[in-house]
């Protein structure tokens, strides 16, 4: 056949030998450290959404906030407020604060989905992450999910597009015996809370859906009119682990989802480094 | 005059003898309901919230529940030491911890609440009660899942200092039973509703439009509560009874309306329907 380019399928394209990628070496996973991963790194000019119930920028712990928007639907449509807002609950300062002390440099953007009425909860979260996917973020926070059917086809596209475009997005598993969503899909960075209270110390799950866990357990948090509270759940494991992403991706900016998941694999606390186990994953 | 005759002079008796019979059956399965019904429902949740307790060693236990019309947080169930002073506050849903637990329908825990009064001053000003530790679990709808029906709440753990995460998932077990009991009787009680608004809508109507409302309330007996055909006549049911409410000038007018819109109707010719030919 004289030309194989017109009757390959488009998605080979970008493995044509003139399209191909040069790509830099994985160096061997033993070799990964921490200090390569991220020593040295505040996680400066990182763009790290917190899809959550808003963020005060005043309060001490959370420090400056770089971008607002408020999303909520009025008579029938969807309406994005870019003006400053506040913090409905205290849950956004929270994780805003945890990322703040892990990354004090990143830029924190505040994604508020989680408003005052109950109604089309779920449309609107999901919204809150096409636009985060569409305004720059490199890492997203949520701290949040949905457990209801009709949004799993919705935010499963959602969560592959953010893999396709290198954008982890960083969700907490359901603190409840029940599936929610994105957070069991293979495309995101699950979190669920470790009793150790080290705020640097994460684990990986060999059998997941839960991939990773994070300090949650009684973590001083952020909270409402400038205060603080001692909380415990799979919410405040997440913005850990995007602290973490967060510092990584200011000191290797591009990384892709996988090799952020690698590298988070690389450096976990259960890594058997001496290999004592006889079997390890 | 035989007592059997049905002349329109004897129509306004007949009515009101209709009426209130209609009215008694409705008081009495009204009240078979609320027997049958409403109070063993609320003895099993408090059941469940007091095993709850015991099962995740708490002296004081709540279930709230979500109003999404007024946007509040009611109490249900409240016991321990603050369970009477409880029972009538209101909380609003844009604070506090189980104001979150049922807008982000995420299980909560919180250490040293004391420390930080905060996030419970609705409550502990009204109370004058200050929790160390609190637990939160959302009850959610098994019928709708994207429906927080309410909050289940412990307030400071006995025999070790937080409240853990086995405590957070054996509570959220209890939350699962309580929506299940919840669920059963929003069912319940919006079939009641139904059934009074459609008795009390027959007040006042002509008697073809209350057979045809009566055919509709046996259908709505035998289950057919999501018939469009009878939501729209209970709609019907509603604005005839709103009508009534103002007196009875208004009451003939309504009828007299109805009546004649009625008539036309069985003289107009079916759209779609068979018609004679030869009509004249």
């Amino acid at each position: 056949m004289s030309d194989t380019n017109a009757l390959r399928p488009a998605w080979s394209a970008a493995f044509a030998a003139d399209a191909l990628a040069s790509l830099r070496p994985v160096p061997l996973l033993d070799d990964l450290t921490q200090d390569w991963a991220w020593g040295g790194s505040t996680g400066r000019g990182v763009k790290v959404a917190i899809i959550d119930s808003g963020i005060d920028a005043d309060h001490p712990a959370v420090g400056v906030v770089q971008g607002y928007v408020a999303i909520r639907e009025e008579r029938g449509k969807l309406v994005y407020d870019e003006k400053p807002h506040r913090d409905a609950y205290g849950h956004g300062n929270a994780c805003a604060g945890i990322i703040r002390a892990l990354a004090p440099e990143c830029e924190i953007y505040s994604v508020k989905v989680l408003g005052d009425d109950l109604t089309g909860r779920g449309i609107i979260f999901a919204t809150g992450i096409q636009w985060a996917l569409e305004n720059g973020m490199d890492v997203c926070n949520l701290s949040l999910g949905s457990t209801k059917a009709e949004f799993f086809g919705v935010l499963h596209e959602l969560a592959d597009l953010a893999y396709f475009r290198h954008i982890p997005l960083v969700v907490a598993a359901n603190n409840l015996p029940k599936p929610s969503y994105p957070s069991t899909y293979a495309a995101v960075v699950s979190v669920a809370a470790h009793e150790v209270p080290e705020p640097e110390r994460f684990y990986y799950n060999p059998a997941p859906p839960v991939e990773f866990g994070a300090r949650g357990i009684d973590v001083p948090v952020a909270w409402m009119d400038g205060g603080t509270i001692t909380a415990t759940g799979n919410s405040f494991a997440t913005p850990h682990v995007t602290g973490f992403i967060a510092r990584l991706l200011a000191k290797h900016p591009g990384l892709t989802v996988f090799q952020v998941k690698t590298v988070l694999r690389a450096l976990a606390a259960n890594v058997d480094r001496e290999r004592r186990a006889t079997e390890a994953h | 005059m035989s007592t059997h005759d049905d002349g329109p002079e004897n129509r306004g008796d007949q009515d009101a003898r209709f009426v209130e019979e209609l009215r008694r059956a409705l008081t009495r399965a009204l009240a078979a309901e609320t027997l049958a019904a409403e109070s063993p429902t609320e003895d099993v949740l408090d059941l469940a919230v007091r095993t709850a307790a015991r099962a995740i060693p708490s002296p004081e236990g709540a279930l709230l529940l979500v109003d999404p019309a007024a946007g509040e947080l009611t109490f249900e169930i409240a016991i321990g030491a603050t369970a009477e002073k409880v029972k009538d506050i209101r909380l609003p849903m844009g604070r506090g911890i189980a104001g979150l637990v049922a807008m982000s329908g995420q299980p909560l825990a919180v250490a040293d609440a004391q420390a930080d009064p905060r996030h419970a001053r609705d409550v502990a000003e009204q109370v004058g009660y200050l929790p160390n530790t609190i637990l939160a679990v959302p009850v959610i709808s098994a019928v709708d899942p994207d429906r927080v029906l309410g909050v289940v709440e412990l307030l400071d753990r006995q025999g070790q200092p937080t409240y853990s995460l086995a405590d957070m998932e054996l509570l959220g077990i209890f939350a699962r039973q309580i929506a299940s009991i919840l669920d059963h009787r929003r069912a319940t009680h919006s079939l009641a509703m139904l059934v009074g608004e459609a008795l009390g809508g027959l007040a006042g109507l002509a008697p073809d439009a209350r057979r045809v409302l009566t055919d509709r309330m046996n259908q709505l007996a035998s289950g057919l509560v999501d018939d469009p055909l009878t939501r729209r006549t209970l709609t019907l049911a509603r604005l005839v009874e709103e009508i009534a409410r103002y007196g009875e000038a208004e009451q003939q007018a309504c009828t007299a309306v109805l009546e004649s819109f009625a008539a036309y109707l069985r003289e107009r010719p079916r759209p779609g329907g068979l018609h004679l030919a030869g009509r004249r």
